[in-house]
């Protein structure tokens, strides 16, 4: 059992998928103990089919592998498991009714005669726990009160109750903060330690920089490298994985910018949004940033009337003029649109066609007497797929079966449509390859040049910063400050999202002789 | 050595103009200043401390006075203490006492005849007489690591006992029932403490101790590697808590010569978190909060009772260790046999 | 500029999503019907008879017309338990307007349809107004339509006579105006689930409510709409139903709920909604009833045609899954 470092663990040799069309190609690659390997490349590369393919969820069309010098082919994800291979999803597997303890060892709880033994459930949870330094979380706590850090921590320690001599993580710090950021870091580092070989999918080249030793990157399903991560800086590996070059400054073109076309006075809900006050202009791109639980997308809720506010008003136009905003129907009719955060969930009909997707929401105008007209759907989902470069087969096509980029441009193409004067956007790029973003970019300054006031709210600060003409910093619930273009820096911008949160902190610090250094 | 006599005769200047301009008592032209600064670079003149101190009634030195410092904890206490103290423009002198009553009497007197502005004593013996010596002193001073008896002074040290408590639950949480547990020297405060803590978390979770399973040695690796040797042939525990990082060090080889793999087949937690605990391997899971910082806490504690003398009553200030979780421990070894 | 994506090469034909069904589908229906068809033909000498088929259509539309409204319900993702007791309710609305209050055929008949439209917005209006399942709120209205029709009939049956006969007499090839009405009514909706934008509305509720909701769209006044629509169709069912039997009884439709969802999902239509078609729901009747015919011809016996039925009833699901999987399987 005990692993050399530097051993060779798992061995793919020309490995290759197809379903209808092939997915991946010709992929060979070592992953050895003790070393994190990168993985990274555009949405539709193969990172995932490459995951599944060593995680045992999907078996190669080509090519073979070899697990500790023997021949490796799981047939399922648990034979996977057993012999030590795992991975631990974007989508947690977690059951978020169930207890930590329960969901640990679902599939094999201590038992007797069919009733669970809790007592030694407790026990086994809490050394599984103890193991990983969660010691302070009560085993018997529903999983779905955790904060997702601690929850993706729940899930690496029920990957190291058996053996694990692999670790595959699909995107682990999608829906992290920083600090459960520095967390996982740990973590991922102590398994490195242990003699684990990690792979760790990701689009965040920063990220794989701090973490990992060796990259690979996939494009269209060939391996195009597999080196030591220190030989590439982030604009290299941009240009491996999109094979072009994509410049940190982006030309948005020169845009009026004109009067106020939205404005939001003292919007409260619960303490979620406290009394937010902000002025969007004509032709703006005005972004929000704070850290996740701060109101950005419960601020662009209320706005749209996805949910109800408390109080506050809203105007909208040029001139201004004060709207009752209380259902998503009545901000369409008053020309604000909403890209939700969720787009899966929230924004498309995944089983449907991406001309369905398109044509929601713009049938009246797609109808007459009711009656659908066909060929004005069909030609409405050509212009926008042309326009933004929706990468499918054709206008029929389930959304389902698009990658996260392409989902989006179907979401922001139905609302295109409509000319909507306002346009909220919650995390547009999330999820999204490199190529795409930017992508969007263009289309955000697009938009913004035909004198639309949009507001953009994100995680990514250097995005916001990249696109922006203001940001907003909102910090529980409270907007906090606004900065100009110029007059910002990260540091500022990071400053002001942890500032709602300090006096929180300070009530929570024990003023005594202990020092807790 | 040239004194100031000589630097005033090159210069052709009075002693006292001299020294008005070394210390800035006095405004001085500029013709005079460059004269003056002209024969110190000449004759290669080093102000006298001494001389200095006398006049301040000041010596800007303290005294630092540890068993041993080549054991790594003591190292990195007095780091912690000297950089504090050099930041505020005190250098420190450092005595290695060996726990030997004789040569810490005699330190003690020597640093108290250099007119030391304070004290820290970090001691782990229990001589009586040097209590009694210490009680004795009235320049200010900290004491590190454990209470002396009969000695009111300020006291800065970390909470043996509940780092000791702690570090047997965590081998409690991972599942292990049979702990043993190696400590230092029976006689000492600091090896007391830890042996209660230890017995407090067993007894919390209703567990008993073999008393075979509990031994003594001094703080050191040798006499952790004889202890655990000694347990590792016999009958064997599934986890070992070191009284401090210096005996687990000597667990782990022990572990090593008999092929026994930590932590798959034995779990080993230590105390103190030194900086070598990182690097041994595996790396060793402990207990502790950072000595550099602990002693800066005692240097600056020292430093404010120095330079602001109150009445107050002597301070203790206890730290909160905590686990620093690394490889050396992990759950008993049956326990997940069902899922392998 | 179109780019080429990566799995599918420009040009291939489309996958279509699954929203609507494929000729497969429809082909795979058809096969069933004729394979059981065949099946009783073989095993009893009167089934392939003119006689036995214009029968079949001649009692099937009550079942036809019921299907389609629960159609709808399924795919906005709801369903209607009370049909079977609506049914009775309008039958029995009916015979006391004409009866007792001596009101004409055709506002008699307007009033039972009215009456069982209201029941089905009640239905509607509560599920969406509290957030509740249709399911539950759908148990309750069927024990208080069923209690009504007893009240208004006194819980006997109530004779009216040749009032509605017109609906059942023969008109051409021995096929009754009611059967030519449900078929229209087949026809006309499936275009409406095809083609409009209300039957648009509708699958995007049943696929997702929330993203109709956020896209500008308030789903609710479309599902109670729906429900409204299912009632009506109960109400047409009943005047079918009473030109058969020349009579309003209050026990009519007791366990039709369970046969009608039955023929639809036997059709295909996902009990999770968002997906379905009133042809194939039409199949599913037909299904069900040339094995309900046939089980009869072949002289078994009342429990052993409720096995039977079950059984394919079964059978039908554990297919649909088969082909839902495969649908996900290629998104």
């Amino acid at each position: 059992m005990p692993v050399t470092a530097n051993e060779v663990l798992l061995a793919a040799s020309g490995l290759g998928k197809s379903y209808a069309q092939p997915v991946l190609g010709d992929v060979s690659l070592a992953l050895r103990g003790g070393e994190v390997l990168a993985l990274t490349g555009e949405n539709g590369a193969g990172k995932s089919t490459l995951s599944k393919l060593i995680s045992g969820l999907e078996t190669p069309t080509t090519g073979h592998m070899s697990f500790r010098g023997q021949a490796y082919a799981p047939g399922s994800r648990s034979e996977a498991e057993r012999l030590g291979v795992r991975m631990v999803m974007q989508e947690l597997n977690l059951l978020p009714t169930l207890t930590v303890a329960e969901n640990l060892f679902l599939d094999n709880l201590p038992s007797r005669f069919g009733w669970i033994s809790h007592k030694r459930l407790r026990q086994l949870a809490t050394a599984a726990m103890a193991q990983v330094g969660l010691d302070a979380i009560d085993p018997d706590t529903p999983v779905g009160e955790l904060g997702i850090g601690h929850q993706q921590m729940v899930e690496i320690a029920r990957n190291l109750i058996g053996d694990c001599h692999v670790l595959i993580f699909d995107e682990p710090t999608a829906m992290l903060t920083a600090r459960e950021v520095e967390l996982l870091f740990t973590q991922i580092e102590r398994l490195r330690q242990r003699g684990v070989a990690i792979v760790y999918i990701s689009h965040r080249l920063e990220e794989l920089q701090r973490v990992a030793q060796r990259i690979v990157v996939l494009r269209d399903g060939k391996l195009v490298c597999d080196e030591p991560i220190q030989r590439y800086s982030s604009n290299e590996l941009v240009n491996l994985m999109v094979g072009r070059e994509l410049g940190e400054h982006i030309d948005l073109g020169r845009r009026q910018i004109g009067a106020p076309l939205l404005k939001v006075d003292r919007l409260c809900r619960g303490d979620k949004v406290r009394d937010v006050s902000l002025q969007v202009r004509a032709g703006e791109i005005f972004g929000i940033s704070g850290l996740i639980g701060a109101g950005r997308t419960e601020l662009l809720r209320l706005i749209f009337g996805a949910d109800r506010a408390d109080s506050g008003t809203l105007e909208i136009g040029q001139p201004l003029k004060p709207v009752t905003i209380d259902s998503p129907k009545a901000a369409v009719k008053a020309g604000i649109a909403l890209i939700t955060e969720d787009r899966k969930g929230e924004g498309l009909l995944l089983s449907q066609s991406i001309s369905a997707n398109i044509a929601l929401g713009n049938l009246a105008a797609l109808s007459r007497a009711g009656v659908v007209d066909g060929e004005a759907e069909q030609a409405l989902a050509e212009r926008q797929i042309n326009a933004m470069r929706i990468r499918s087969a054709n206008a029929a096509q389930a959304v389902g079966e698009l990658s996260g980029g392409n989902q989006q441009k179907v979401v922001i193409g139905r609302w295109l449509e409509r000319d909507c004067q306002v346009l909220l956007f919650d995390e547009p790029t999330r999820g999204i390859d490199v190529g795409a973003k930017f992508d969007i970019y263009g289309l955000l300054a697009e938009l913004a040049r035909q004198g639309k006031a949009l507001v953009v709210v994100s995680s990514d600060l250097r995005e916001l910063m990249l696109i922006c003409d203001r940001i907003a910093v909102l910090s529980a619930g409270r907007l906090i400050d606004t900065f100009e273009r110029g007059h910002w820096s990260q540091d500022q911008l990071l400053a002001a999202a942890f500032a709602g949160y300090q006096k929180r902190d300070a009530l929570l610090h024990d003023a005594a002789p202990r020092m807790d250094a | 050595m040239a004194t100031i006599k000589d630097v005033a005769a090159l210069a052709g200047i009075s002693y006292t103009t001299v020294s008005h301009v070394l210390n800035k008592t006095r405004p001085v032209s500029e013709q005079v200043r460059l004269k003056v600064e002209a024969a110190i670079v000449e004759l290669d003149y080093v102000p006298s401390a001494v001389a200095r101190s006398l006049k301040a009634r000041s010596t800007a030195t303290i005294g630092l006075l540890v068993p041993n410092s080549v054991n790594p904890y003591f190292a990195e206490l007095a780091r912690g203490i000297e950089d504090a103290c050099e930041r505020n423009g005190y250098c420190v002198i450092l005595c290695n006492s060996d726990d030997n009553p004789k040569k810490q009497r005699s330190y003690l007197r020597v640093l108290l005849e250099k007119r030391i502005d304070g004290l820290v004593v970090a001691s782990v013996g229990e001589d009586s007489d040097l209590l009694q010596s210490l009680a004795c002193v009235r320049t200010p001073m900290v004491i590190v690591d454990r209470e002396l008896e009969g000695v009111d002074a300020d006291l800065v040290r970390i909470d043996h006992e509940h780092g000791a408590y702690l570090a047997t639950q965590h081998l409690l949480q991972l599942g292990h029932r049979d702990i043993a547990y190696i400590g230092g020297p029976a006689e000492t405060g600091v090896s007391q403490l830890r042996l209660a803590g230890f017995h407090r978390a067993l007894a919390e979770a209703q567990v008993t101790v073999a008393v075979e399973h509990v031994l003594h040695c001094d703080f050191t690796s040798p006499g952790g590697h004889v202890a655990a040797a000694q347990l590792l042939d016999g009958k064997r525990p599934t986890a070992i808590f070191a009284g401090n990082d210096m005996i687990g060090f000597g667990v782990l080889r022990a572990a090593a010569e008999r092929n026994i793999s930590v932590p798959g087949e034995l779990s080993v937690i230590g105390f103190d978190d030194i900086e070598l605990s990182r690097y041994v391997y595996p790396p060793l899971t402990t207990v502790g909060q950072s000595i550099r910082e602990l002693g800066e806490n005692a240097a600056a504690l020292l430093l404010s009772r120095i330079t602001t003398p109150r009445r107050d009553a002597a301070e203790q200030r206890i730290v909160a260790p905590r686990i620093v979780l690394r490889e050396s421990t992990g759950p008993r070894p049956d326990l997940f046999n069902d899922y392998r | 500029m179109k780019t080429t994506p990566l799995d599918t090469p420009a040009g291939a034909t489309a996958r279509r999503s699954g929203t609507y069904f494929g000729i497969g589908t429809y082909l795979g229906l058809a096969g069933a019907l004729l394979a059981m068809i065949v099946l009783f033909s073989l095993l009893s000498t009167h089934f392939w008879s003119y006689a036995t088929f214009s029968t079949l259509a001649n009692q099937i539309p009550d079942l036809m017309v019921l299907a389609v409204g629960m159609t709808f319900v399924l795919i906005i993702g709801g369903i209607d338990l009370s049909v079977g007791s609506v049914l009775a309710l309008a039958a029995s609305t009916v015979s006391v307007a004409i009866l007792g209050w001596g009101w004409g055929v055709l506002p008699a008949a307007l009033l039972g349809m009215a009456i069982a439209a209201l029941a089905g917005s009640l239905t509607g209006a509560v599920t969406v107004a509290w957030r509740i399942p249709s399911f539950i709120v759908s148990l309750g209205v069927l024990e208080m339509a069923r209690g009504l029709a007893y009240q208004f009939t006194d819980s006997r049956t109530a004779y009216i006579g040749d009032a509605y006969a017109w609906f059942s007499n023969p008109v051409a090839f021995g096929i009754s105006p009611a059967f030519i009405i449900a078929l229209l009514v087949i026809i006309l909706a499936q275009l409406v689930l095809t083609r409009t934008v209300f039957g648009r509305y509708l699958i995007g509720i049943g696929t997702n409510e929330e993203a109709v909701r956020l896209a500008g769209i308030d789903p609710r006044p479309y599902k109670v709409l729906v429900f409204a629509l299912m009632g009506l169709l109960a109400g047409l069912a009943a005047l079918f139903q009473i030109s058969r039997l020349e009579a309003a009884d209050p026990n009519a439709g007791s366990g039709l709920e369970l046969q009608v969802i039955a023929a639809v999902v036997i059709g295909g239509t996902s009990l999770m909604g968002g997906r379905g078609s009133v042809i194939s729901t039409f199949f599913g009747v037909l299904i069900i009833s040339v094995l309900a015919a046939g089980l009869a011809q072949i002289g078994a016996s009342e429990p052993t045609k409720r096995i039977i039925t079950g059984a394919v009833i079964v059978i039908a699901v554990v297919l649909d899954t088969y082909r839902s999987r495969r649908v996900s399987r290629r998104n």
